[in-house]
């Protein structure tokens, strides 16, 4: 198993999370006073352990708290709840600048918007230099050129010279993406995190910078971590997929198996819903309804009651838990697991 | 940073941020070389055979005629571009420097710390600003300077506010993020990420504040409230009301600080107004 | 008589760099109550065309030549005060911003108000009854019309620009990018929406995407663009199943398909040609594996190739389809020499 949910304590994990909860305080309108406890939940006691060299997609749609998990692995923003262990100290608290240097250093993160992502301001080779002064790595000048030139040539950017003085403007976003990833990998990271890493690139050069991430992490051994909404992406990218709604993890597997034969009804509609170049090939579809619960008020019991067709008695009152239902596919649905995940759902009826 | 190829692609394309500029470089000029211009000393009661020249109309000697303590005006006005652009120049450097690290600190860092400064750039706000000048310099005493630092005092307000913004919209973008992530202190995110993106802003803001001083300098000094002893444009035109030279008739008097004035701040404005248009990213990608 | 007939349209920018062909000669057409997939990737001139169409065009942008026809006249001569009748009444267009396109300070039922009384000719009450019509045809709760667009979903504002399209019953609607910015849940309820509603109302549908799996479970017939030109159209089916240009070869190739596991991905390497300076001989050349000498220095023309799709391309190899078909399979294929 390359990733597991409940460790108990095993060694030799990149990343490690435990029960991580990130609540954000809702403001309340000028004149009423803040009621007590009233949060937005973007993380719902999440666990997750990553190997060396794993490679773990999380998917799901807007607002299932995704990208607040990237930021929490990256220590962007701190969780309210839970421990975060990190190369097997815990990084929960950093709290001196030295620690947080250390952790910065090996934890990277490739951006969405290649667009964005650069310093407008700064040529090619300051942004990718920009790490190793920060870190103090190299002794001079020469020698930080060589490791960005480096970095370069790892991202297929060639000659790496023609680029180092190019502005952000003056790329596409296929060379950008590049970029950014030259120089998350210029401070020879162990853990990268990508949050939709060519979503805003055009279809014909994805591939391209797919191909090379997938390269890049197998070559450095990188821990990695891909979010995006676009399932049919992961399944190039990630041995294990977790599927995420409403800040919790309803499905965790092998790709190929989530995206074959997935099992919570969540997932299910979602594999169900991705357009295809074959529509004979699509699966039938879930009917979920619209009912999505505000995240300042989530249902007690499963969270996908309001929209799940097969909904039971069962499945309002207790709330559901993670379970392996064989081979290291875990399931958020006790009518799954009731049924050793053989239940089958068809025409809208659980068979 | 804006490099000089850059600034002269801006002025060949904006017509009147090109007359601007070379208004202004004519004013600086001519407060540089303003003895070897003017005839006569600024403050010298001139005499032409023996006797005081009071009164005189613009002739050979006098190009703008005399005033009626027999000063030279044209000497006047030459030498009353020195106040009006240190006068400028010092309060727009304090105001953008100060509007820019209030607004930089107040930006970034937010909380408590962007509480207070905003609280405290009301209270600017609620400050009538020519009255402030007024009283300010009266207290402290007649002197350029101090006109200055009232300025400095309190027109850091509106820049500061607009960086404010400018910072709050800056932070929150990837390449700032992706500074954290390589592990940029605070520092350094100010001053390589947020500093360089807000620089344009502050120099439009620095701009615009050069027209407010010179507008506000002449008007305290019309209004008696001046520095004796320099001569600018605002003084002139005081001297010449008080002395009711327009009773009289004499325009020649009246008529050019007040166009100098007006040139020199309309040549700011029409300078901040084309680097504003350089600004805005959407028209310059059009 | 085609619904629409688009011919040799050219749409223009002038820049500071020179005149940008941005859409350089396009026909295609489209029958009543047929949908039209147009594809390609940023600035290949799709939404520059439609715009053209509508004439909602940059004050930069001009027609220098090129006819469209709706219902046999011509809209690029029509003067602007007709134009606006045509353009709610018979042919209508769902923005590429959609869900941003309604005013925050109004209730969402007040933009159906505006267009029904003053395009529709309608009193405020039988707007109101056909807005009702409207919220239930596009599976809205009509109790959320006095709502503002911010207490709507995502989702949901893409169905009331739908419904505000359809709202005087247009023959052809234009779609642009409708599903990007859905979640995929929700993205194919939409596009389910508008199958149904096509079905219905027996309405024609132009629509622009990068996606062509989109297209794949939507439209028709499907017109691939590259860099202003057409390069291939047809049915979708025939398009997809059996490409002619190279391009369109590199484009599935391109894309990722949850039911082919084994599927490779293949990028096309370099980027689109600067629209001021075009290539000479095909624009896609410069990035084609099968280029040859001919390629760059002269353009091929459109040919048909199966009547019955309507199926052709804009290639000089279209003799050798099946070889390229195989090779363009192949991961070698498309490394840069």
């Amino acid at each position: 198993m390359a990733a597991s949910m409940n460790p108990k304590g095993e060694d030799g994990y990149v990343v490690e999370l435990r029960k991580i909860k990130k609540e954000y305080p809702v403001r309340q309108s000028l004149f009423r006073k803040k009621k007590q406890g009233q949060c937005l939940t973007a993380v719902n006691g999440v666990d997750l352990c990553l190997k060396e060299g794993d490679s773990l997609g999380i998917a799901g749609e807007s607002g299932c708290g995704k990208s607040t998990m990237g930021r929490l692995l990256l220590k962007l923003t701190e969780s309210t709840e839970g421990e975060y262990l990190f190369n097997g100290e815990d990084v929960t608290d950093l709290r001196s600048k030295e620690e947080m240097l250390k952790f910065r250093r090996q934890a990277q993160l490739v951006f969405q918007n290649p667009f964005e992502a650069l310093n407008p301001r700064f040529t090619v080779q300051r942004s990718i230099m920009e790490p190793l002064t920060i870190h103090g790595i190299g002794s001079s000048t020469e020698e930080r050129l060589g490791f960005v030139k480096e970095a370069l040539r790892k991202v297929n950017l060639q000659p790496a010279e023609s680029f180092l003085e190019k502005y952000p403007h003056q790329m596409s976003g296929g060379q950008l993406q590049r970029v950014v990833l030259a120089r998350a990998l210029v401070l020879k990271p162990i853990f990268l995190v990508a949050d939709e890493p060519v979503s805003m690139l055009d279809v014909s050069v994805r591939a391209g910078v797919l191909n090379l991430m997938k390269e890049i992490a197998e070559e450095m051994r990188l821990t990695t971590v891909y979010i995006s909404h676009d399932l049919s992406l992961l399944q190039y990218l990630c041995d294990h997929t977790a599927i995420m709604y409403l800040g919790q993890i309803v499905e965790y597997g092998k790709t190929e198996d989530i995206l074959t034969k997935p099992l919570h009804p969540y997932s299910k509609a979602l594999v169900a819903a991705i357009p295809t170049l074959d529509p004979s090939k699509r699966p039938e579809e879930v009917p979920l309804s619209n009912h999505v619960p505000r995240p300042v008020d989530l249902p007690e019991g499963c969270l996908l009651q309001d929209r799940c067709p097969y909904v039971g008695n069962a499945c309002r009152g207790s709330e559901q838990v993670l379970t392996d239902v064989g081979d290291g596919h875990l399931v958020r649905c006790d009518l799954v697991c009731a049924n050793n995940g053989n239940l089958k759902f068809e025409g809208g009826k659980a068979v | 940073m804006i490099e000089m190829t850059s600034i002269l692609e801006f002025f060949r394309q904006d017509k009147f941020a090109l007359v601007g500029a070379i208004i202004y470089i004519l004013f600086i000029l001519v407060a540089l070389f303003a003895p070897a211009i003017a005839p006569y000393d600024p403050q010298e009661m001139v005499r032409v055979d023996g006797r005081i020249a009071f009164n005189r109309e613009p002739e050979k000697n006098f190009k703008l005629g005399t005033t009626n303590m027999g000063r030279d005006i044209f000497s006047q006005l030459i030498y009353g571009a020195r106040p009006a652009l240190t006068v400028g120049f010092t309060a727009a450097l304090f105001v953008m420097v100060v509007g820019t690290v209030v607004g930089l600190v107040s930006g970034y860092f937010g909380g408590k710390v962007d509480s207070l400064l905003m609280r405290l750039t009301d209270v600017a706000f609620g400050i009538p600003f020519d009255p402030f000048v007024i009283v300010l310099v009266s207290f402290l005493g007649p002197s350029i300077w101090n006109i200055v630092l009232a300025m400095a005092l309190l027109l850091w307000r509106d820049t500061a506010r607009v960086i404010r913004s400018q910072v709050l919209s800056i932070k929150k973008r990837a390449f700032v993020e992706a500074a954290r992530v390589s592990g940029a202190s605070h520092s350094r995110i100010i001053f390589s990420y947020i500093m360089p993106n807000i620089l344009p802003l502050s120099l439009l803001y620095g701009s615009l504040a050069i027209g407010w001083a010179i507008l506000t300098e002449a008007a305290v000094s019309f209004l008696g409230f001046g520095d004796p002893s320099s001569i600018s444009w605002g003084y002139m035109l005081h001297d010449a009301y008080v002395s009711q030279a327009l009773s009289r008739g004499a325009f020649y008097w009246m008529l050019p600080p007040g166009i100098c004035i007006m040139l020199l701040v309309m040549a700011g404005f029409y300078i901040s107004r084309g680097a504003e248009e350089v600004l805005q990213p959407k028209l310059r990608s059009m | 008589m085609s619904l629409l007939d688009v011919r040799d349209m050219r749409v223009y920018y002038k820049t500071k760099k020179g005149i940008a062909q941005a859409v350089d000669g396009v026909s295609f057409s489209v029958e009543p109550g047929q949908s039209l997939g147009l594809v390609g990737e940023s600035g290949c001139g799709k939404s520059t065309m439609v715009n053209g169409i509508i004439r909602v065009m940059a004050k930069n942008a001009f027609i220098p030549s090129g006819e469209v026809l709706f219902d046999g006249q011509d809209l690029t001569l029509l003067p602007e005060k007709e134009m606006r009748n045509v353009r709610w009444r018979d042919l209508s267009l769902i923005p590429q911003a959609a869900m941003d396109s309604l005013n925050p300070v109004y209730p969402v039922e007040d933009a159906f108000t505006e267009v029904l009384t003053l395009k529709g000719n309608m009193t405020k009450k039988e707007a109101h009854a056909r807005t009702v019509e409207l919220f239930t045809m596009v599976g809205l709760d009509p109790d959320r019309l006095g709502n503002f667009p911010h207490e709507y979903s995502g989702g949901m504002k893409q169905r009331a620009a739908i419904a505000l399209a359809l709202a005087l019953e247009p023959r052809l609607v234009i779609a642009d990018e409708p599903v990007t910015a859905l979640d995929v849940i929700v993205q194919r309820q939409v596009l389910n929406e508008l199958k149904r509603l096509r079905s219905e109302l027996n309405l024609a549908l132009i629509m622009i995407t990068h996606d062509i799996s989109v297209v794949a479970e939507t439209c028709d017939n499907i017109v691939v663009m590259y860099a202003g030109k057409v390069v291939e159209k047809g049915s979708t089916q025939e398009v997809l199943e059996n490409p002619l240009h190279p391009y369109t070869m590199g484009l599935e190739n391109a894309f990722p398909d949850p039911r082919q596991q084994d599927k490779e991905l293949i990028s096309i390497e370099g980027s689109p040609p600067d629209l001021v300076n075009p290539p000479s001989g095909c624009r896609f050349a410069p990035r084609c594996p099968f280029a040859m000498e001919r390629c760059l220095a002269e353009e091929p023309p459109y040919e048909e190739v199966d009547e019955e799709h309507q199926h052709g391309a804009a290639c000089f190899r279209l003799s050798e389809t099946l070889k390229l078909q195989k090779l363009a399979k192949e991961v070698e294929t498309w490394q840069p020499a």
